[in-house]
C-alpha cells in the first residue's frame, strides 16, 4: 500500500530517472532524441497503451499498480517536470559556449534524455490512474477525473510523438513569384505538394507618433506606449511647455531641395510639417521617422527639445495569394494575415512575415506553412481539459471519499 | 438594436447591480434576495442588449474587441453569481461585477475598435478571454496565498488554523481551472497567430511551472487531509513562480527571442 512507499522514496526514484536521463543524453552526444514518424508513432502510441492495460489486469491487486497510482510518486513526476521546465525557464534554449552543458542537454531540455524518460514516466502514473478511475461507477466526478487526465494524457501523448510528424516551413515569396520550396529550421529543405503564388503583399500602417526629446542630453521625454499623439494635419497640442501644430501631413512625400512634396513613389516616406510656439517664439520646420531611402528628420527648438516623428507602427499586414497544384489554380486571391491563417489539403498556410528592412515597401511576404496530422487528437485533450476544468469550478473541493487502491 | 442604443440600456444596468451590491451587504435577512433579484435583473438587461445586437448584426457579435468585451462583462458576471450560489463568496460577486462594470464603461467610453496601436499578433477574439481568465486566476491564486501566508503564521505560533485550509482549497480548485483556460486558450491563440499551439517559449514555460506547483498542491490535498504545513508552503512557492511568470519573465537570460516580451 501507499504507506510503505514514502515521498522520500518516490523522489529518490525520479532522481534516479533523471540521472539515468542525464547520463543517456552525455554519451549520445549533444544531440536531441529524434521522434519517430508515422507510422512508428501510432504504433509505439498503441503499444504503450496496449501495455498499459494488460498490466494494469495483470497486476491489479499488486502493489506495484498502487504505487504508480499513488500520489507520492505523482508529486514526485511533477517535481521533476517542474525541475526540467525550471532548467528551460532560466537556460537559454539555444547552443551554449560550455560544451559540457549543451552535452548535459540543458539547452534543449525539449529534446532531452532526461525529459522524455520523466514524460514517460508521467504517462504512466497517468494511464494507470485513468484505467483505474474507469473501473470505477460512472459518477460525474469520476467523469471529470477521466476529462482532466485523459485529456492531459492525449495532449502530452499526441503532443510529443506527433512532432514526428510536424512540419514547419518558412517560405518566403516575392511579389509576382511562385514558388513551393520551404526551410525547416535546421535549414533543410522540403517541397510542399501545391505551389504558392504571391500576388501582393501590403501593410497598413498607424500614423507616425509625435516624440519629444531632450535637446542636450538625447533623452526621451515622454513614455513609449504611452498616449503619444499621433500625426494627424491639423491636429494641436501641448508636449509640456511647448504648443505644436501639424500643418501638413503626408503619408507618402519624398524630399526635393528643401522640403517634403507628395508622391506615392516607391520608397517615399512619412512627413509632417510643424509650427511649434515655445517662449513666445515660434519654430516651423518637417519631421519624419525616414526609411532605406531617406533620412530621419528632426525639428530643433532652441537647443532644448528635438521633436520627431517615430518609426509609425504596422496595424496589419497581409498577403493575397494564388494556390496552384498541377499548374492550375486552386484558390484565388485568398487573404492570409496575422491571426487568420488559410487552410488547405492538411496544411496550414500563416502569414509570418516580410522584408522587415523595406518596411512597408516590402514586395517580399514570408509564410509559415505548416502540417500537423495529430492536432486533432491534442485538440480533442484540449477540449476535454476545458471540460474538466468547468468541473472543478463547480465542484470546488468536495469531501473526499477514502480511495481504496 | 445597435450600439447606438448602448448608454440606454448601459444607463439600466449599472444602477441595477450598483443597487444589488449595496443590498448584498446590507445586514438583514432578505437583503441577500433582492440584491440576487438585482443582479440577475441587471445580467437579464445586459443578455437582452447581446441577443438583439447578435440579431440584428446578423452574425455572432465576437468580431471586433467592442465586442468581445461585451461577451466578458456577460461572463464575468455570470462566473461570479455562479461562485456566489455554489460557495457563498460575496466578495465575488463584488469583485466580478466591478471588472464586468469596468469593461461596460471601457465599451461606452471607447468605443472604437482598434486599441491604440495594437500589434497585429494581438488582434485577435482570443485576446481578451486569454488576458481575462489570467487575470481572474491570479486573483484567486493572490487570495490563497494571503490564506497560506495568514495560517503559517498562526501554525508557527502554535496556533490553531481553523478552516483555513479548506478556504485555500476551494480557492486553488477553481483558480486552477482558470489558470487552465488561460494555458490552454493561449495554445488554441498561438496555433492562430504563431502556427504552434507549444512552443516553449519562456512565458508558456513559467505558466507551465506555475500551472504544475498549484497542480501539486490538489494532488497532495487529495490525500492529505490533516492539518499541516506543507500546503501552505506550496502555495507561497506557487506565488514566487506566479510572478516571476507574470512580471519576472522580461529579464531572465532565456527570454531573448520571446514572442511575449512586447
Ligand atoms: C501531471 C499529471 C497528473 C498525474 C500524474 C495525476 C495523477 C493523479 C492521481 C494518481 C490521483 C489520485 C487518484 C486516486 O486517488 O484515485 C489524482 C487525483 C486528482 N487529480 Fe490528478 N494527475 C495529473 C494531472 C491532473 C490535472 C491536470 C488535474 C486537473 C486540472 C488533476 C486533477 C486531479 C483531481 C481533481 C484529483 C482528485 C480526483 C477526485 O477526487 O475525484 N490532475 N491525480
Amino acid at each position: 500500500m501507499d504507506q510503505k512507499w514514502t515521498y522520500k522514496k518516490s523522489f529518490l526514484t525520479l532522481l534516479i530517472v533523471l540521472v539515468i536521463g542525464f547520463i543517456a543524453q552525455y554519451f549520445s552526444g549533444s544531440g536531441g532524441v529524434v521522434m519517430p514518424s508515422f507510422p512508428a508513432n501510432l504504433i509505439i502510441l498503441l503499444l504503450f497503451t496496449g501495455y498499459l492495460v494488460f498490466t494494469y489486469f495483470a497486476f491489479r491487486h499488486t502493489d506495484i499498480i498502487a504505487v504508480f497510482t499513488g500520489i507520492p510518486l505523482t508529486i514526485a513526476v511533477i517535481s521533476a517536470y517542474t525541475l526540467l521546465s525550471l532548467i528551460m525557464g532560466f537556460t537559454a534554449q539555444e547552443p551554449h559556449d560550455n560544451e559540457l552543458v549543451n552535452r548535459l542537454g540543458l539547452t534543449h531540455i525539449k529534446t532531452s534524455y532526461p525529459f522524455v524518460l520523466s514524460t514517460i514516466f508521467l504517462l504512466i502514473i497517468l494511464g494507470y490512474s485513468i484505467i483505474k478511475r474507469l473501473t470505477r461507477k460512472l459518477t460525474l466526478r469520476n467523469m471529470a477525473f477521466f476529462l482532466n487526465h485523459a485529456g492531459l494524457f492525449l495532449i502530452i501523448a499526441a503532443g510529443s510523438l506527433g512532432t514526428g510528424d510536424l512540419l514547419r516551413l518558412s517560405i518566403p515569396v516575392n511579389e509576382g513569384s511562385i514558388t513551393n520550396i520551404g526551410v525547416r529550421g535546421d535549414n533543410h529543405k522540403f517541397a510542399i505538394p501545391f505551389h504558392i503564388e504571391l500576388n501582393q503583399f501590403s501593410i497598413d500602417q498607424y500614423p507616425p507618433e509625435l516624440m519629444l526629446y531632450d535637446g542636450k542630453t538625447g533623452k526621451a521625454l515622454l513614455e513609449e506606449g504611452g498616449q503619444l499623439p499621433f500625426i494627424k494635419e491639423g491636429r494641436q497640442g501641448k508636449l509640456h511647455d511647448l504648443e505644436f501644430t501639424v500643418k501638413e501631413y503626408y503619408d507618402k512625400a519624398v524630399f526635393r531641395d528643401s522640403l517634403f512634396i507628395e508622391s506615392p513613389v516607391f520608397g517615399s516616406t512619412h512627413a509632417a510639417r510643424l509650427a511649434v510656439r515655445y517662449n513666445g517664439s515660434t519654430y516651423s520646420g518637417w519631421v519624419s521617422p525616414g526609411n532605406f531611402m531617406h533620412e530621419a528628420r528632426y525639428l530643433f527648438i532652441d537647443g532644448k527639445y528635438v521633436l520627431a516623428a517615430l518609426e509609425p507602427k504596422v496595424l496589419k499586414y497581409q498577403s493575397d495569394i494564388t494556390i496552384y497544384k498541377n499548374q492550375t489554380p486552386q484558390v484565388e486571391n485568398v487573404l492570409v494575415e496575422v491571426n487568420k491563417p488559410f487552410k488547405y489539403e492538411g496544411w496550414t498556410i500563416y502569414q509570418h512575415s516580410y522584408d522587415a528592412r523595406l518596411g512597408r515597401w516590402s514586395r517580399r511576404s514570408v509564410f509559415e506553412v505548416s502540417r500537423d496530422p495529430w492536432l486533432p487528437v491534442v485538440y480533442t485533450g484540449i477540449f476535454m481539459m476545458i471540460a474538466g476544468a468547468l468541473y472543478l469550478i463547480y465542484a470546488g473541493r468536495m469531501p473526499i471519499r477514502r480511495t481504496g487502491a | 438594436m445597435t450600439w447606438q442604443n448602448y448608454p440606454f440600456y448601459l444607463h439600466i444596468i449599472l444602477p441595477l447591480w450598483i443597487a444589488g451590491l449595496v443590498f448584498l451587504y446590507l445586514p438583514g435577512r432578505r437583503n441577500p434576495l433582492i440584491a440576487q433579484f438585482l443582479l440577475f435583473s441587471g445580467l437579464g438587461v445586459l443578455g437582452i442588449f447581446t441577443a438583439q445586437l447578435w440579431h440584428h448584426l446578423g452574425r455572432p457579435p465576437f468580431r471586433t474587441l467592442g465586442e468581445t468585451r461585451l461577451w466578458y462583462g456577460v461572463f464575468m458576471s455570470l462566473v461570479g453569481m455562479i461562485l456566489y450560489y455554489r460557495w457563498k463568496f460575496k466578495w465575488m460577486v463584488l469583485y466580478s461585477k466591478a471588472i464586468a462594470m469596468v469593461f461596460l464603461l471601457i465599451i461606452y467610453f471607447r468605443p472604437e475598435i482598434f486599441d491604440q496601436t495594437l500589434m497585429p499578433a494581438l488582434q485577435s477574439p482570443w485576446f481578451i478571454p486569454h488576458v481575462i481568465v489570467y487575470i481572474f486566476a491570479y486573483a484567486l491564486l493572490t487570495a490563497a496565498t494571503i490564506i497560506a501566508a495568514k495560517g503559517l503564521y498562526l501554525i508557527y505560533g502554535g496556533r490553531d488554523i481553523k478552516n483555513s485550509l479548506s478556504y485555500a482549497d476551494n480557492l486553488v480548485y477553481i483558480g486552477l481551472a482558470f489558470l487552465t483556460f488561460g494555458l490552454l486558450f493561449g495554445a488554441l491563440w498561438a496555433k492562430e497567430a504563431w502556427g504552434h499551439y507549444w512552443t516553449w517559449d519562456p512565458k508558456e514555460t513559467w505558466s507551465l511551472i506555475t500551472w504544475l506547483v498549484y497542480l501539486m498542491y490538489i494532488h497532495f490535498r487529495h490525500r492529505h487531509k490533516g492539518k499541516s504545513s506543507v500546503p501552505f508552503w506550496i502555495l507561497i512557492v506557487a506565488m514566487i513562480f506566479l510572478l516571476i511568470c507574470w512580471f519576472g519573465v522580461n529579464y531572465l537570460p532565456s527570454t531573448q527571442s520571446s514572442v511575449h516580451t512586447y
